[in-house]
């Protein structure tokens, strides 16, 4: 016992610190959890400018028909508005010639033109890659929220499933989870697209359903730790002494206890999910050609390897859309990784 | 231990037995009349002699027994002769590869394998090195420079930066032409003086004494190891990173510190040994996705591997030959989990003595 003596001035010192620093009201409002973390995240440059990119995309996104406008009386504004069907691409600045859609209200300002220009140039088969990025920004958006969406609504009901009931329901979930990661995912995927290509027809929904179905191991095997270790706390116990239902304690103690973590790695998957959905596409599973989507758009590059350093544009402005589209889910997600690893914490992030 | 790696094994055959199921299920929603290539090689056009290869071969019989005949192959009564079961190798005709698919798997699978090694080395390599810097210079600039450097590669989608590449030292000036050797190589490869000991081009190339066509397949893997090195090194910067910080704040090396040793040999022979357990785990896993995952690459460089073939199987609907290589490539990616578990518990003191 004699090397256990507490040393009253080292906790007096502890005390004294606790009460000396400050909560601010956001802290208070936030919680600690979530004030560290959001804390971590806009006191990161990185992560500033990565949240500067997603914001930027949701801009574009939201005010695509006016910076883009579709042709008038257009049913499917998704589809890449063409000039002409040239076999040759058009050089970024090229005037408009055939069937240009009418002009934003922004452009005469800005340019002092009248005239509609190519900005991006086009791909062969006057594709109008500007109007492609464009739009493509609400395909990308709209495609990593329903796939990120429902497969984390799977993951989520999967692995809860497990870590409430354990037992045997636990142990066939958790060699069901291994059997789906035993598929390589990217090859999986296609190989499911293929098939419902047939059944669903040409579209986003083959490529969606192909990659929810092969994706949301990871969400369930997260969700089901994090319950395993809320489901023994006390307030559980405590809900169960006062006769709680099964269905009530999942939904009203554990559940919101053990989410957090799975639904921050799960918004931050978006980039990827968008990454996976392009690259299908781009091999050509999915859309039907001269849907507005970036996948789509870089494999028009395809057609012309040899001579790529001369149609240059086909490749940079779809690929740069893709690439900052990532690189901002990636920069937060980085940062944030860092902010909740508990190996650093504590070390001035 | 011994207990662990039993439990391992046993659990393969369970798990073997779902992803056969998962991918018959997957056969089962094909028309009987494209799972006939499973059995036949040639598909008739006319639908009474389909009728009669649908019957012959029960292509409409229940779940379980079509899953136990294309687990085992069908015995004829007459001839005795037996036709498709993947365990006997017989994956079926692959209509986009017009060949049956275990020879197009045959042809097409050394190419990636050696694609793939050869990957493995500049990207673990590099990988392990910019996490030691970084972690020696923990929040110092050359740790943000790796950092950001990673994590753009970690953004760049395969086929986007494939592309830049090719646009930059090949359509440029021609350096580093796609495909995987050049036709002249190809010619000789193909005539029968050169001999054809691994399908590994660079080294059949060497044994043949041909070390031009060795350099002609090295300049055609260029681009495609770059690609594949530079988006899948983040992964290893960052876990490389983290661990060695975690190495550095051990005990052992404070010691080691505290005794004068000279900072390199801290780094070098204390610190980095340790951090190296889960990077080599990674690595063997990372081979094994890479094996199953580098069809995109292939495509672009139109490198003829199994995944380019994959690939375009997919892309014409021919959902035979894809699902013969996502079992393949699910088999391999098993049997390297295991092998790295195992590898783990190994290179691991505290679980090897437990």
């Amino acid at each position: 016992m004699a090397d256990f003596v507490i040393n009253e001035s080292s906790v007096s010192g502890l005390i004294g610190e606790y009460t000396e620093r400050r909560i601010s009201r956001l802290e208070k409002l936030l919680g600690p959890e979530l004030y560290h973390i959001l804390h971590g995240i806009f006191t990161n440059p990185l992560s500033i400018i990565g949240f500067s990119l997603i914001l930027f995309f949701f801009l574009v996104a939201i005010f695509a028909p006016q910076i883009a406008p579709p042709l008038e009386g257009t049913r499917d504004p998704y589809k890449i508005l063409r000039d002409g069907f040239s076999p040759y691409p058009k050089e970024p600045g090229e005037l408009w010639v055939k069937k240009a859609p009418e002009l934003p209200f922004w452009y005469k300002p800005l340019t002092g033109n009248d005239q509609w220009v190519h900005f991006f140039g086009t791909a062969s088969g006057g594709w109008d890659l500007f109007y492609g990025v464009v739009w493509g920004t609400r395909t990308a958006i709209k495609v990593g929220v329903i796939i990120e969406g429902l497969t984390l609504f799977l993951g989520i009901i999967i692995g809860s499933l497990a870590g409430f009931y354990g037992g045997a329901l636990d142990t066939i979930i958790m060699r069901i989870t291994e059997i789906f990661q035993t598929f390589p995912f990217i090859l999986s995927a296609m190989t499911l697209s293929a098939i419902l290509t047939p059944i669903l027809g040409k579209g986003l929904w083959p490529a969606t359903i192909a990659l929810i179905v092969f994706g949301w191991m990871s969400y369930a095997r997260l969700i089901r730790g994090d319950i395993l270790s809320v489901r023994e706390r006390d307030y559980v116990m405590a809900a169960r002494v006062v006769g709680a239902s099964d269905s009530r304690i999942m939904f009203k103690h554990i559940i919101p206890n053990a989410i957090y973590p799975t639904l921050v790695v799960a918004s931050l998957d978006i980039g990827i999910v968008v990454v996976s959905f392009a690259a299908l596409s781009f091999l050509g599973i999915g859309t039907e050609i001269g849907y507005a989507d970036w996948g789509q758009l870089v494999s028009f590059a395809r057609d012309w390897i040899p001579q790529l350093s001369r149609y240059w544009w086909i490749l940079i402005y779809p690929g740069m859309a893709l690439v900052l589209f990532v690189l901002g889910w990636n920069l937060v997600g980085d940062a944030l990784r860092d902010i909740m690893d508990p190996r650093m914490r504590g070390r001035g992030s | 231990m011994t207990q662990y790696i039993i439990r391992r094994l046993l659990l393969i055959p369970i798990i073997l037995f779902g992803v056969t199921i998962l991918i018959f299920g997957m056969l089962s929603t094909l028309d009987p009349a494209e799972r006939a290539a499973l059995y036949v090689h040639e598909i008739p056009k006319n639908a009474q002699v389909m009728d009669s290869i649908i019957r012959r071969y029960g292509l409409d019989d229940p779940f379980f027994v079509q899953y136990w005949r294309w687990l085992t192959g069908r015995k004829d009564v007459d001839t005795g002769e037996i036709t498709g079961g993947i365990l006997r190798g017989d994956f079926g005709y692959s209509r986009s590869g017009n060949t049956s698919v275990a020879e197009l798997i045959k042809r097409r699978f050394p190419a990636t394998v050696e694609l793939v090694l050869y990957s493995i080395i500049p990207l673990v390599g590099v990988g392990i090195w910019l996490g030691i810097i970084a972690a020696v210079n923990h929040n110092k600039f050359i740790d943000q420079v790796a950092r950001v450097f990673s994590i753009l590669g970690y953004s760049f989608p395969s086929f986007v930066f494939g592309l830049l590449v090719l646009m930059l030292f090949y359509a440029n000036n021609g350096w580093f032409p796609p495909g995987r050797v050049a036709d002249w190589a190809n010619m000789i490869i193909n005539s029968p003086e050169f001999k054809n000991y691994t399908s590994f081009i660079t080294i059949d190339a060497l044994l043949n004494g041909r070390f031009d066509i060795f350099l002609d397949a090295l300049r055609h893997m260029v681009l495609p190891i770059v690609t594949l090195s530079y988006i899948n090194m983040a992964l290893f910067l960052r876990v490389m990173r983290s661990s060695m910080l975690e190495s550095l704040n051990q005990d052992y090396v404070v010691t080691a510190r505290a005794k004068g040793v000279r900072e390199k040999d801290v780094i070098n022979k204390h610190a980095r040994p340790n951090a190296l357990i889960p990077v080599v785990t990674m690595a063997g896993i990372t081979i094994a996705t890479l094996l199953g995952g580098v069809t995109i690459t292939e495509t672009i460089f139109n490198f003829p591997g199994i995944g380019a073939a994959g690939a375009s199987a997919a892309v014409q609907l021919d959902v035979i030959t894809v699902l013969a290589f996502v079992l393949l490539t699910g088999l391999i990616m098993l049997i390297s989990n295991l092998i790295v578990d195992i590898m783990y518990a190994f290179l691991d003191p505290r679980v090897r003595l437990s």
